[in-house]
């Protein structure tokens, strides 16, 4: 009886800390979430990155990260370069033109 | 303050008797000629800016237009009577207190749940830290992405659950609060990590001695932790309220004030206004009654804490 006491004591910390743990989990998952889609997109080719079906697995691609003038060059159309970073400096550029 | 001054002053005159009163004129000449290079500073690029802002929104100064006059206060005038100026104040008073509100909530929450440590509570915390690190600019254009209908990874989601799609920044009703939820999205980390060090630094005595009263955990939090952490979480809300009252790169990236008008937030009007209609006398007065209203908002905010600082 009279250690009953103190076991039931450490075992509902526990229990809280669980719970505890758990909201914070999901918090976390769930503010990371997004910034995890947009680092794998940047792995993605362009049919991968605008597949209307969630693409979990896929080939990645270190392209997007390559600036390679032979290949790409410069008459290669814009939309064929599925590149992330480059996406988004493109459309800042884009939105300061035209504003 | 006057009374303050005086009483310094007669102390350190009494303290050398002996000495002859130094000449005053090379030491304020060594003064302000160490405060110029400052100053210059300052008044190229704070206040020349701002006092031109002024002059302008006192001038009819349309870029179409090869002449300028003086109008006086027909620019606030004509604003104050104009029905889009008002729609643009009530959408962003609502995009600032419903967004901050939320986010404090959230904040204080996800504190209150970290502030006596967990197991990888060092991990967690940098990552929840890490959309605060991206530039506005790039969440606009994630969220543009993640939230487009048909292969935007949200809708996928949506249809997956049998929920079916919803056009989140293409529908006027929907199209504010998404701004909002990309917001709290973002800036919830800020309030987060200003809560948490505040919570962190809550001697634990205190909360040993409430407990010892009987007080349960909401007890504490209402009766302790909210008085004891006023002043971090005034300073953290107004840091919050002045930025979500300036929110124009989200909405340039994401609706550009549509659809139709739901999200043309005060700032988003002022660069409409100015640099794609090209009023700049209208923008400028625009701007100054934005700067007006985050000045009146924060020090109302404020006054707790200017006022204890009086008493002292």
């Amino acid at each position: 009886m009279t250690t009953a006491t103190p076991r039931t004591r450490r075992r509902r910390v526990r229990w809280s800390t669980g719970v505890r743990f758990l909201i914070a989990a999901v918090a976390t998952i769930g503010f990371l979430a997004p910034i995890a889609w947009m680092v794998t997109t940047a792995f993605k080719t362009t049919k991968d990155a605008f597949s209307p079906t969630p693409q979990l697995l896929f080939s990645p691609t270190m392209d997007n990260f390559a600036f390679d003038r032979r290949r790409h060059g410069d008459r290669r159309p814009i939309r064929q370069r599925s590149n992330a970073v480059a996406q988004i400096r493109r459309s800042a550029w884009v939105g300061h033109v035209e504003g | 303050m006057a009374s303050s001054t005086s009483k310094k002053g007669a102390p350190a005159a009494a303290m050398s008797p002996g000495l002859a009163p130094r000449p005053r004129r090379p030491r304020q000449v060594l003064r302000y000629s160490a405060m110029f290079p400052g100053l210059l500073v300052l008044g190229a690029f704070a206040l020349y800016p701002a006092v031109y802002s002024l002059v302008i929104s006192l001038f009819n100064w349309n870029l179409t237009s090869p002449t300028q006059r003086f109008v006086g206060l027909r620019n606030y005038q004509d604003l104050l009577t104009d029905p889009a100026f008002w729609h643009a104040v009530a959408i962003t008073i609502e995009f600032v207190a419903v967004s901050v509100g939320i986010q404090f909530l959230i904040a204080f929450g996800l504190g209150l749940i970290f502030f006596r440590g967990l197991p990888g509570d060092k991990v967690m915390r940098a990552l929840i830290l890490m959309p605060m690190l991206i530039a506005p600019v790039v969440v606009g254009l994630l969220a543009r992405f993640s939230l487009e209908p048909t292969f935007g990874i949200v809708n996928q989601l949506l249809r997956q659950l049998g929920l079916g799609t919803q056009d989140f920044l293409g529908r006027p009703e929907l199209a504010l609060p998404t701004l909002i939820a990309i917001d709290v999205w973002q800036w919830t980390p800020f309030l987060f990590l200003i809560l948490l060090a505040a919570l962190q630094g809550i001697p634990e005595d205190v909360i040993e001695a409430a407990k010892i009263d009987g007080a349960t955990w909401p007890h504490i939090v209402w009766h302790i932790f909210l008085p004891l952490l006023q002043y971090p979480i005034l300073v953290g809300l107004a840091l919050r309220v002045i930025d979500a009252f300036r929110v124009y790169d989200l909405v340039f990236m994401t609706t550009r004030g549509g659809p139709i008008d739901a999200t043309s937030t005060m700032s988003w009007q002022i660069y409409d206004v100015g640099f794609r209609v090209f009023n700049l006398s209208y923008a400028a007065a625009f701007s100054w009654l934005l700067l007006i209203l985050v000045m009146v908002t924060v020090s109302f905010m404020m006054r707790r804490i200017v006022a204890n600082q009086e008493d002292q």
